[in-house]
């Protein structure tokens, strides 16, 4: 378990830094992961396309 | 668990700023690390969407003309690259790169996947207008209205696109094809003969938190993000201004450390048709900043809305740089606040949102004119969560962060047990739990019903 005063890894490319033009050379070997996440984060959005105030 | 390549960054969270987040004690700064993990997915999503739709939809792509879009976009980011974070990682940017990605799959003509992606042309003369830049680019005309991001809509009926021009220091002009330009009365609220309808905002009364919203119902991924699309040209529903300035001295005076939260969190508010059966409201995880909800019908209420779908709002953005379950292992759970049946995931994202329901009305409850109401809500979801929470601890599909998030949210709520409710307003809440719980379980099939 990690503690407190341990970081936790995500799964989550980090491109804050990256300049635009750049963006689009990147491999998609090296997003494989983040690609697969974008999927799921597609899939999830149509899921709650059925809005509610309660999930 | 996901195995990354060495060479690639990934974003990190504390365990610190974690534990804040399972508590539901966000601050700015953790609600920023948020943000800024948000803006990767943005970037992520804008580079898919553009490799996808080069790739698998040419015409389209050319037809949208989405190079000088992005051309515009990267001469923003060289010159101000704040300006051209802000504006991709705003709201309306996240809706629209979803938009597009999920209508590559649906069954959509060229026109119509143009138009869509066209929309990054928008988001790309605004960063331009932002920043001082000069622009020119074509810009799609959806229903009738030709949409700037955050700042408004013109009615503008006929053309599918029409030519966007912005000179610094002269102004911002449509050129529909054929017609004489009109220029667009940015920061001068209504105008243009009444074509113009202005983003609304909301800002704070004085002496609270300070924070400025705004009450978008024009921009077309969000309206569609929410079924919500609506040509401009209407007054904004007045009771959102009736109501944000009480609903907002409310949680400013009671719920501080929640109002500077939802101040770095909260950009927009997407206005929802009222639902027959009563209020309604919302939360899309593909526009990190942005909530949705029927005009408000009272302060109290609108302050607890507010509450509840910035609590989706970080969780999501939360759930959005780490899973919290294995795979789905097919349980379905008891949600004291649906109809339906919950995944262990939506049964953990419900209970969230109503640990901040329940502490906002915690601390209100002794402030609100209507404090029986007060008084129930809060022992209604007290009892709630506590149940959800009994059966979230025994969830096996939780991973590690998912079991550290939960044993931060049952910590939250330990201060809540020795609060006293007044006897009438507990039997009352004891009683909606109830029929709650009998009508769920009286609609549905002995063998089909859940934990």
């Amino acid at each position: 378990m990690v503690g407190p005063d341990h970081d936790l890894e995500s799964t989550l490319i980090d491109l804050t830094e990256i300049p635009l033009p750049e963006l689009t050379d990147l491999d998609d070997s090296v997003l494989a992961h983040a690609l697969r996440r974008i999927e799921e984060l597609v899939a999830t959005s149509e899921v709650s396309a059925e809005f509610d105030s309660s999930i | 668990m996901i195995e990354i390549q060495p060479s690639v960054r990934t974003h990190k969270l504390s365990g610190r700023d974690f534990d804040l987040i399972a508590a539901s004690a966000a601050g700015p700064g953790t609600i920023a690390v948020l943000a800024r993990a948000e803006l990767s997915k943005h970037l992520l999503l804008l580079r898919t969407v553009m490799a996808v739709g080069a790739d698998r939809f040419p015409s389209a792509y050319s037809a949208a003309g989405l190079d000088s879009g992005f051309q515009l976009l990267t001469d923003v980011q060289r010159t101000d690259p704040t300006t051209a974070a802000q504006v991709i990682g705003l709201p309306h940017f996240g809706a629209w790169a979803f938009r597009c990605l999920s209508g590559f799959h649906r069954d959509s003509d060229d026109r119509e996947r143009a138009a869509e992606l066209g929309r990054l042309n928008a988001l790309a003369a605004l960063a331009a207008i932002r920043s001082g830049l000069e622009a020119r680019l074509r810009v799609p005309v959806r229903n009738g209205a030709l949409a700037l991001p955050t700042l408004g809509a013109l009615h503008l009926p006929g053309p599918a696109w029409a030519e966007l021009r912005h000179t610094p220091g002269v102004g911002t002009f449509a050129l529909p094809p054929g017609r004489a330009g009109i220029r667009l009365p940015i920061g001068e609220g209504s105008g243009g003969n009444g074509r113009w309808s202005p983003v609304a905002r909301l800002r704070n009364p004085p002496g609270s938190v300070p924070v400025e919203v705004l009450v978008d119902d024009v921009d077309p991924a969000l309206g569609t993000t929410y079924r919500r699309g609506r040509p401009g040209g209407e007054e904004p529903d007045r009771r959102w201004r009736t109501h944000f300035a009480p609903a907002w001295r409310l949680l400013s005076r009671h719920h501080g450390e929640r109002a500077r939260a939802l101040a770095a969190a909260l950009h927009t508010v997407v206005p929802l048709a009222a639902r027959p059966t009563g209020r309604t409201s919302g939360t899309a995880p593909s526009a990190f900043g942005a909530v949705a909800m029927s005009p408000p019908g009272d302060a109290a209420s609108f302050a607890e809305a507010l509450v509840h779908e910035f609590q989706h709002v970080v969780l999501g953005a939360l759930n959005d740089m780490m899973p919290f379950t294995e795979r789905d292992s097919g349980a379905r759970y008891y949600a004291p606040w649906r109809p339906d049946a919950r995944p262990v995931d939506g049964l953990l994202h419900g209970c969230y949102a109503y640990i901040g329901v329940t502490e906002f009305w915690r601390r209100v409850r002794a402030h609100v004119s209507a404090r029986h109401r007060a008084h129930v809500e809060f022992a209604r979801w007290r009892s709630a969560v506590e149940r959800t929470l009994d059966a979230l601890e025994e969830a096996e599909a939780l991973n590690e962060a998912g079991v550290r998030l939960v044993r931060g949210m049952r910590a939250s709520t330990e201060a809540w047990r020795s609060e006293r409710v007044p006897r009438a307003a507990q039997r009352d809440a004891d009683t909606l739990n109830a029929d709650h719980r009998l009508t769920w379980l009286t609609s549905r099939p002995a063998e089909a019903r859940p934990r």
